[in-house]
C-alpha cells in the first residue's frame, strides 16, 4: 500500500503542458502538498518517480511518448509504490473502464483539481 | 415480301407443281408406250427438284438458289410435253426444254451462297446460259413447221421428229458438244472445290459433287450416243437407263436439300456458340466451342498478351500466328494495331464467309463485352476503393480536430479554470464577497465552456472509441440515453478504425430515432463478430411501422456503411418494434 500519513504528502507532476503544470504546483502547493518534482512525458516521469520517491505520482493520461496506463502499470511495479492519481481533460467517461482496471487509486478532470479534495480522497488529513 | 406472304406464293407453286407434275408425265404416253416405272421417276426428279427449290427458298429467302432449283424442276416437267398430240404445244416443249441442265448447272456453281463470284464460275455459267440461247434460237427456227404442220391438232409421228432433227443433226451436234466442254469445265471446279475443303466443309460440297457428276455424265452419255456411234446404229435411249439417270437426278435433289438443312444447323450451331459466349471463356474452351461451331478441327485461337508483347496459344505457349494465305485464312478479332484473339482456320471455310463472320461476331462480341466488363470492374473497384478512403480520411480529420480541441482550447480553459481556483484561494477567507463571486461565475462560466468543448468533440468524435473500443463507446451511448438501453457487447478484440467508428455513428443515429420516435420502453444494443463481419442489431420495443430510412439520419448512415462494403437491414412492422441490422466487413488486423 501507499506510505503512511503525513503532515505535508510529496507530489509528482507527469504532464506535458507547461501551463498546467504550474498553475497545478501552485495550487497544490497552496492546499498543502510538497511538490518535489515535475515531469513532461513518461520516461522521465519514470525516472523521476524512482529517485523522488513521491507519496502520490499526479499522471496525465494523455501522455506524448507512452500512454498513461502504461505509466501507471509501471510505476505501481516497485515494492514502494506512489499512490497514482490519473488526470485529463477529457471526460472521466472517456477512460471509465481502463481507469477501473488500472492501478490507480483515483482519477480527475484536471479543471477539477483540488489539494484539499485529493488529501480527503487519499485519506490524507492535514495536520 | 413478309414470312407469311412467301409461305403463301411458295405453297402455291408447291401446289402448282403437285398437278402439272402429273400432267406433264402424262404427255410422255400420248405418243409412245411407257411404264409405270419410267412415268414414276419421271414425276419424282421433277417434283424433287421443286421441292428442294420451294424449302431452299422457305429457308434462305435471298438466296436465288431456290428459284432456279424451282424453275429447273418445271423445266424438267416442260420436256415432257415434246410427247404431246398437239403440234403446237409439242413445239414449244421441244424449244425450250433444253434448259432443264443449264438451270441445273446454275444452281451447282451457285450452291451453297446463291450467288456466283468466281470468275471461272462465272464463264462457266455464261457459257451455259449462250450456248442454250442459242440453240433455243435455232430450235425455234428450223422446228417451227412442226408447229402447224398440216394441223394443229394432228398427232405428230416420230417420222416427222426424225426427219426435222436429222436436218438440225450438225448443229445439235455442236450444241451437245459445247454443253459437255462446259459440264466437264464444271466437273472440274466442283471437284476442286471437294478436294481443296476438308471435314465439315468438304461435307458440305458433296452434293453438288454428286450433282455435278450427274450433270456431266448425262453429257458425256448424250455426246458419246450422238458422236462417236453412227447415225444408222442409234437406237432409242433403253428405259431402264433413263429411269436411273431421273434416280439419280432425285438423289442430287434430295442432297442438295440436305446440304441446306445442314447450313441450318451451322447456323444453330452459332447461335449456340453466341449462348456459350456469353461471357469470354478460358482460351481451350473458345477454341473448342468455334472448332464445334465451324465444324473445322484444325482451328486455332491465339491470345495477345499485351503485357508480354505476344501471343499464346491454347495451350499457353507463346507463339507466332500464320499469316492469312493459301495455307490458313486468319482473322483477327480486334483492330491491327491492338489485336486481342487471332482465329486461323481451313481456307475452305472461305466459301461460306456467312458462317465464319458470324462466329467472329460473336466472338467479337463477346471479347468487347469482357472488355466493358472488365473496364465497368476497374471502375467499380476505383469508386468503391476512393469511396472507402473517403470515409477513413474524413475520420482521421474527425479524430485531428477532436484531438486538436482537447489540446487547444481545452488545455487552456483548464488552465483559466485553474487559475481561477488560485486566485479564490489567494484571496483569502475574508475577500471582498463580491468580488468572490465574480469569481465564481467566471469559474462557472468556464466550467460550462469545457463541457460545451467536450460535447463538441465527443459529436465529431468520440474519443472514448479511440481510447477504450466500441463496447465502451456503446456503453457511454447507452449511459447518456432518457430510457434503458441494454448493451451486450460480444467482441473480444479491437477493429480497425473507420469500422468502430461506423458502428458508433450507426447505433448513435438509431437510438436517437428510437428515443424521437418510436416510443419504446426498452432498446437493445448487441454487437458480434462472425465470419470477420462486424454485425449491430439494434432494436426496440416501439411501435415499428418505420418502413423506410428516407428522411431520418440513416441514409448517410447506410451511405458510410456501404462505403465500407458492409450491409444495413431495417425490419419495423406495426406494433413489433424496430429491428436494424448492420454488417460491416472487418478484416483482421
Amino acid at each position: 500500500m501507499g506510505p503512511g500519513p503525513v503532515t505535508r504528502p510529496t507530489i509528482l507532476v507527469i504532464d506535458d503542458h507547461g501551463g498546467f503544470r504550474a498553475t497545478a504546483r501552485r495550487l497544490l502547493e497552496h492546499d498543502g502538498w510538497s511538490v518535489i518534482g515535475e515531469a513532461v512525458d513518461g520516461e522521465t516521469g519514470l525516472a523521476a518517480a524512482a529517485s523522488l520517491a513521491p507519496d502520490v505520482v499526479l499522471l496525465d493520461i494523455g501522455l506524448p511518448d507512452v500512454d498513461g496506463f502504461v505509466v501507471a502499470e509501471r510505476l505501481a511495479t516497485g515494492a514502494d509504490a506512489p499512490w497514482i492519481v490519473l488526470i485529463s481533460s477529457r471526460d472521466p467517461e472517456t477512460y471509465r473502464e481502463r481507469v477501473r482496471t488500472s492501478p490507480a487509486v483515483a482519477f480527475l478532470s484536471k479543471h477539477e483539481l483540488d489539494g484539499t479534495a485529493l488529501r480527503s480522497l487519499l485519506g490524507l488529513t492535514a495536520s | 415480301m413478309s414470312a407469311s406472304q412467301r409461305r403463301i406464293v411458295l405453297g402455291a407453286i408447291g401446289l402448282a407443281a403437285l398437278a402439272f407434275g402429273p400432267f406433264a408425265t402424262y404427255q410422255l404416253t400420248r405418243t409412245a408406250e411407257r411404264s409405270p416405272a419410267l412415268l414414276l421417276a419421271d414425276v419424282a426428279v421433277g417434283w424433287s427438284m421443286i421441292a428442294a427449290g420451294l424449302i431452299v427458298a422457305d429457308r434462305r429467302p435471298g438466296n436465288r438458289i431456290g428459284p432456279l432449283a424451282i424453275l429447273t424442276g418445271f423445266a424438267w416437267f416442260v420436256g415432257d410435253f415434246t410427247s404431246s398430240d398437239i403440234a403446237v404445244v409439242s413445239y414449244l416443249a421441244t424449244v425450250v426444254h433444253g434448259w432443264f441442265d443449264p438451270l441445273f448447272a446454275l444452281v451447282i456453281l451457285a450452291y451453297p451462297s446463291g450467288r456466283i463470284t468466281r470468275r471461272l464460275d462465272r464463264a462457266l455459267a455464261i457459257g451455259f446460259v449462250a450456248v442454250q440461247a442459242g440453240w433455243t434460237v435455232v430450235q425455234a427456227y428450223a422446228l417451227r413447221p412442226i408447229a402447224w404442220w398440216d394441223c394443229p391438232t394432228c398427232i405428230s409421228t416420230v417420222d416427222r421428229w426424225t426427219a426435222a432433227y436429222t436436218a438440225l443433226d450438225p448443229l445439235g451436234r455442236i450444241e451437245t458438244f459445247l454443253l459437255t466442254g462446259l459440264s466437264i469445265g464444271l466437273l472440274a471446279v466442283v471437284v476442286a472445290r471437294w478436294v481443296s475443303a476438308s471435314g465439315a466443309a468438304r461435307s458440305r460440297q458433296t452434293p453438288v459433287l454428286l450433282a455435278g457428276l450427274v450433270l456431266a455424265g448425262g453429257f458425256i452419255a448424250t455426246f458419246v450416243w450422238q458422236t462417236l456411234l453412227p447415225t444408222s446404229g442409234r437406237e432409242p435411249v433403253g428405259e431402264l437407263r433413263v429411269i436411273l439417270l431421273a434416280l439419280l437426278r432425285v438423289l442430287v435433289a434430295i442432297a442438295l436439300l440436305i446440304g441446306v438443312l445442314r447450313d441450318d444447323a451451322a447456323k444453330g450451331r452459332i447461335a449456340d456458340l453466341v449462348v456459350r459466349l456469353d461471357g469470354l471463356p478460358p482460351l481451350p474452351l473458345l477454341q473448342a466451342s468455334l472448332r464445334d461451331a465451324l465444324g473445322d478441327p484444325s482451328l486455332e485461337v491465339y491470345r495477345w498478351e499485351g503485357a508480354m508483347a505476344r501471343f499464346t496459344d491454347a495451350t499457353g505457349r507463346p507463339v507466332t500466328p500464320p499469316a492469312d494465305g493459301a495455307a490458313r485464312a486468319v482473322l483477327t478479332i480486334g483492330t491491327a494495331d491492338a489485336p486481342e484473339l487471332v482465329i486461323a482456320h481451313d481456307p475452305a471455310l472461305r466459301d461460306d464467309p456467312g458462317l465464319v463472320s458470324a462466329a467472329a461476331a460473336a466472338v467479337r462480341l463477346a471479347v468487347e463485352n469482357e472488355r466493358l466488363q472488365a473496364e465497368v470492374r476497374a471502375q467499380l473497384d476505383a469508386v468503391t476503393a476512393s469511396r472507402a478512403r473517403i470515409v477513413e480520411a474524413q475520420d482521421d480529420e474527425r479524430r485531428r480536430i477532436e484531438r486538436d480541441l482537447h489540446d487547444g482550447a481545452q488545455q487552456r480553459l483548464v488552465s483559466l479554470q485553474l487559475s481561477l481556483q488560485m486566485l479564490r484561494r489567494d484571496l483569502g477567507p475574508d475577500a471582498d464577497p463580491a468580488a468572490v463571486a465574480e469569481l465564481e461565475a467566471a469559474s462557472a462560466e468556464a466550467a460550462a465552456a469545457i463541457a460545451d468543448i467536450r460535447e463538441l468533440a465527443r459529436g465529431v468524435h468520440p474519443a472514448i472509441l479511440t481510447e477504450s473500443g466500441l463496447g465502451a463507446a456503446l456503453g457511454s451511448l447507452a449511459d447518456r440515453a432518457p430510457l434503458p438501453v441494454v448493451v451486450t457487447d460480444e467482441l473480444d478484440r479491437r477493429l480497425p478504425g473507420s469500422v468502430e467508428a461506423t458502428a458508433y455513428f450507426v447505433a448513435a443515429e438509431a437510438l436517437t430515432n428510437a428515443i424521437k420516435h418510436s416510443g419504446a420502453s426498452r432498446i437493445d444494443l448487441r454487437t458480434w463478430l462472425a465470419d470477420d463481419q462486424l454485425h449491430l442489431d439494434v432494436s426496440d420495443d416501439g411501435r415499428g411501422g418505420a418502413d423506410t430510412m428516407n428522411g431520418t439520419g440513416l441514409t448517410g448512415i447506410q451511405d458510410r456503411v456501404a462505403a465500407l462494403g458492409g450491409t444495413v437491414r431495417l425490419e419495423s412492422r406495426d406494433g413489433q418494434g424496430t429491428r436494424l441490422e448492420v454488417a460491416l466487413p472487418c478484416a483482421s488486423p
